[in-house]
C-alpha cells in the first residue's frame, strides 16, 4: 500500500459512519462516567460505593474500546451501518434513506402530537394518515385500527384500569387564554 | 412441595390465569412468526404487570415465552424464513421438506417433539427445585450480592463475539440504573437537576426503547417482506402427513428426549438460551444418529425433530438460573426477572420458600402451554404462517402506536415518552454498532438488589466477605459456567457457519 492510500484509507476511515457513530456512543458512554464521578463527590459512602465501584470496572473497558476503535480498519467501507438494515435491503441508498426518514419523521410527529394534542387525538390520527400514506390503505380500513386503538384507550384503560392521560398542550394553552 | 403443587394448580386454573393465557394465545401465536415480533410484545407485557396479579402476570408471562416458541418453526420450515434465532438449524432439513411437498410431515414431527421436549424441560425444572432450596440455604448477604453482580457480568461475557462491548455495556448499565435515590442515603445521585429522574430510569421506557425502537427500525428500513406465491405453492402441502410426521418422531423417541435433556442442560447455563442449544442438539443428531451425515441438510425428519424438541426444553432449563439465582439464562429471561421485580417478588430464596407456590406454578404453565398450544398450530399452521406477508408498512403504525400507549402508561408522564425515545436512539445505535443489550437490561433489573446487599455485605463482613467459602464457590462454580458457556456457544457458532457453508455449496 502506497502512502497516499494509506492516508486515504484512514481518512476514509475517521469520516465513515461505522468510526463516527461509535465515537458518538463511546463519548455517550464516557459522558455519563464522568458526571457520575464528578457528582459522587458532595455524595455519603452508602451512595457512592457502588456507583465508584461501577465505574472504576468499566473504564478500562471504555478505554480499550477507544483504543481498538483507532487501531483497527474499517472492515468494509460499504457496510457501514451493519444490521440496522441500512444497504442490506435490495433497495439504493436513496430509497433507504427516505424510509429512515419516513421512520424517524412519523415517530417524531407521534411523540409531538401526543404533547400537543393527546392521546385520543395524536394515535387514532398517526394510525390514519401512516396506514394511508404510506400502507397506501384506503380511508375505511384505515379507520378500523384508529377505532381499536380509540376503544382501548376508552374503555380498557379508562374504564377498566382507571387510566389517566396527559393533558394537552393546545388544552392548556386555551384555558390559559379563557382565564387571561 | 406437595401443597404447594396443589396451591399452584388451584391458583393457576382460577379464571384470572386462565382468560390471560386466553388472550395471550393468539397474541404470542402470531408474534411467533412475525421477524423480531416477540421481544417488543414481551416487553409491552411489562407495562401491566405491576396492575396485575402475579399469578396472573408472572404465568402469562411464561405462557407467552412457551407460545411465542412453539410458532418459531412455521416460518422456518414453510418459507425458509426463521421467525426467530432458535429456530435457525430447523431450516436446513425443514425447508427442504416442504419443497419436496412434505411441509405436513415436518410440523407433525416438529410440534410432538416439542410437546415431549417442553416436558421435559418443565420435569426438569421440578427435579432441581429441592436441589437449589438446598443450596439456597446456606447463603448470606455477600453470596446474594455477588450473585448479582455476576448475573450482569455473566450476561456480558456471553455476548456472542463482544465480550468487552458486554462487560463496558454491563457498567455502563449499572451506572445508569444508579441514578436517583440511593435507597441506602436517600441522597439523590447524578439527576442533572431533573426532578423525573429522582425515581431512576423507570424501566418499562428505557426496554421499549431499547429493544422494539431497533426492531422496528429493522422492520421498516429492510422492508422486509416475504413473496406470497411461494408461500401459496408451500401452504397447500402443510395439511396432509401430519400424522406420518408424528409417528416418525415416536419412532426416534431416544433422540427427542436426548436433544431435550441437552436444551434443559445448556439452558440451565447462564446466558445462553435457545441459539446454542438448538445447534448442539442438531449437531449431535448429527454425529449420532445413523446415515445422518449424508442424509442431514436434504430433508431428513432428524434434522427437524432435534432442534425442536431442544429448542421448547430450553424453557425449563432457564428458569432454574433466572428464578433462584437471579441470573438470566436468555435475554428474555431477563425480562421475566424484570417482571418478577415489578410485582414486588425478590428472586432467590422467596421463590423457593414463600412463593414456591407460584415457582411451581411457572412449571404447570410450561407443561399447559405445550399442551393447549401445539394442538391448535398444527391446526392452524397455514394461517399463522400467512401472518408473514403482512407488509411492514401496515404492521408499524400498529405496534408503534400500541407501544406508545403502553410506555406513557408505565407511569403517565411525559417524561416517559422522552426517555422511550432517547432510549429508542441509543437502542438504535447499539444494535447498528454490535454493542450488546441484554446487559443493560439486567444491570436495571439488579442494581437495586446489588447495591442494597453489597451494603449490607460490606457492614457486616466487611473483608473477610471475600474468604467466605459459599462466596468462593459460587465465584468458581459461576466462572466454569461462564467458560463452559463460552465454550458452547464458540461450538454452536462453529456448527452454524459450517452450516452456512455447506448450505452456500450447494
Amino acid at each position: 500500500m502506497t502512502t497516499s492510500d494509506s492516508e486515504k484509507t484512514n481518512s476514509q476511515k475517521f469520516l465513515s459512519v461505522e468510526f463516527l457513530g461509535e465515537v458518538v456512543l463511546l463519548a455517550v458512554v464516557g459522558a455519563v462516567f464522568a458526571y457520575m464521578l464528578w457528582d459522587s463527590q458532595e455524595w455519603g459512602t452508602g451512595a457512592w460505593l457502588l456507583p465508584r465501584i461501577t465505574i472504576a470496572f468499566g473504564i478500562p473497558f471504555w478505554a480499550w474500546r477507544i483504543v481498538s476503535l483507532f487501531r483497527t480498519r474499517i472492515s468494509d467501507p460499504d457496510a457501514q451501518i451493519m444490521d440496522t438494515g441500512f444497504l442490506e435491503a435490495d433497495a439504493d441508498n436513496n430509497v433507504v434513506a427516505k424510509r429512515w426518514i419516513k421512520l424517524v419523521g412519523s415517530t417524531a410527529g407521534l411523540l409531538v402530537g401526543i404533547w400537543l394534542f393527546g392521546f385520543h387525538v395524536a394515535v387514532p390520527g398517526y394510525t390514519i394518515l401512516y396506514l394511508m400514506v404510506f400502507a397506501g390503505a384506503k380511508w375505511y380500513w384505515a379507520i378500523l385500527p384508529a377505532i381499536f386503538f380509540e376503544g382501548i384507550m376508552i374503555f380498557i384503560y379508562g374504564d377498566i384500569l382507571m387510566a389517566e392521560w396527559n393533558t394537552p398542550l393546545v388544552v392548556e394553552w386555551w384555558n390559559a387564554f379563557q382565564a387571561n | 412441595m406437595w401443597e404447594a403443587s396443589v396451591s399452584a394448580a388451584q391458583q393457576l386454573f382460577s379464571p384470572g390465569p386462565l382468560i390471560a393465557f386466553a388472550i395471550i394465545t393468539p397474541i404470542a401465536l402470531f408474534n411467533g412468526v412475525m421477524i423480531a415480533g416477540g421481544v417488543p410484545v414481551f416487553i409491552l407485557l411489562l407495562s401491566f404487570a405491576s396492575q396485575l396479579d402475579p399469578f396472573i402476570a408472572l404465568p402469562a408471562a411464561v405462557f407467552y415465552a412457551a407460545a411465542n416458541d412453539a410458532t418459531e418453526p412455521i416460518p422456518s420450515i414453510l418459507i425458509g424464513v426463521p421467525g426467530s434465532r432458535g429456530s435457525q438449524a430447523t431450516i436446513i432439513d425443514g425447508y427442504p421438506m416442504a419443497r419436496q411437498g412434505r411441509a405436513g410431515e415436518a410440523l407433525g414431527a416438529v410440534y410432538l417433539s416439542s410437546l415431549i421436549g417442553g416436558l421435559v424441560g418443565a420435569a426438569c425444572l421440578m427435579a432441581v427445585l429441592p436441589v437449589a432450596r438446598e443450596i439456597l440455604k446456606v447463603f448470606g448477604s455477600a453470596e446474594f450480592f455477588l450473585l448479582g453482580l455476576l448475573g450482569i457480568a455473566t450476561v456480558a461475557l456471553l455476548s456472542t463475539g463482544a465480550m468487552v462491548k458486554g462487560l463496558l455495556t454491563a457498567a455502563f448499565g449499572l451506572a445508569i440504573a444508579l441514578i436517583g435515590f440511593s435507597p441506602i442515603s436517600g441522597e439523590v445521585r447524578a439527576d442533572l437537576g431533573i426532578g423525573y429522574l429522582w425515581e431512576g430510569l423507570p424501566l418499562v421506557p428505557m426496554l421499549l426503547g431499547l429493544f422494539a425502537i431497533p426492531e422496528l427500525a429493522n422492520l421498516v428500513v429492510s422492508n422486509t417482506s416475504i413473496a406470497t406465491d411461494r408461500l401459496d405453492e408451500v401452504l397447500a402441502g402443510s395439511s396432509g402427513d401430519v400424522k406420518k410426521g408424528m409417528r416418525a418422531a415416536l419412532r426416534h423417541k431416544w433422540l427427542i428426549v436426548r436433544s431435550s435433556l441437552i436444551g434443559a442442560f445448556v439452558g440451565m447455563m447462564p446466558g445462553l438460551g435457545a441459539v446454542p442449544a438448538h445447534w448442539i442438539a442438531y449437531a449431535q443428531a448429527r454425529q449420532t444418529e445413523k446415515g445422518a451425515s449424508e442424509t442431514f441438510g436434504t430433508g431428513d425428519i432428524r434434522g427437524v425433530i432435534a432442534p425442536e424438541a431442544s429448542n421448547n426444553s430450553v424453557d425449563g432449563g432457564v428458569l432454574v438460573p433466572t428464578l433462584f439465582f437471579s441470573i438470566p439464562g436468555s435475554p428474555q429471561m431477563a425480562l421475566i426477572l424484570a417482571m418478577l421485580i415489578l410485582v414486588g417478588i425478590q428472586p432467590g430464596p422467596p421463590m423457593l420458600d414463600q412463593h414456591l407456590d407460584l415457582t411451581i406454578a411457572l412449571v404447570w404453565t410450561i407443561a399447559l402451554a405445550n399442551i393447549i398450544v401445539v394442538p391448535i398450530v398444527l391446526r392452524f399452521a397455514p394461517l399463522i404462517a400467512r401472518v408473514t406477508i403482512i407488509p411492514p408498512n401496515v404492521l408499524f403504525p400498529l405496534v408503534m402506536a400500541i407501544i406508545v400507549i403502553g410506555v406513557f402508561q408505565t407511569s403517565q408522564s411525559l417524561g416517559d415518552l422522552a426517555l422511550f425515545a432517547i432510549a429508542g436512539i441509543l437502542g438504535l445505535f447499539m444494535k447498528a454498532y454490535g454493542w450488546p443489550r441484554p446487559p443493560i437490561v439486567i444491570a436495571i433489573v439488579l442494581a437495586e438488589v446489588v447495591e442494597k446487599y453489597l451494603w449490607l455485605s460490606v457492614n457486616t463482613y466487611g473483608w473477610t466477605m471475600f474468604q467466605r467459602p459459599q462466596f468462593i464457590a459460587i465465584l468458581v462454580v459461576v466462572l466454569i459456567a461462564a467458560m463452559i458457556g463460552m465454550r458452547v456457544q464458540r461450538n454452536a457458532a462453529k456448527i452454524q457457519a459450517s452450516q452456512a457453508d455447506s448450505g452456500s455449496e450447494d
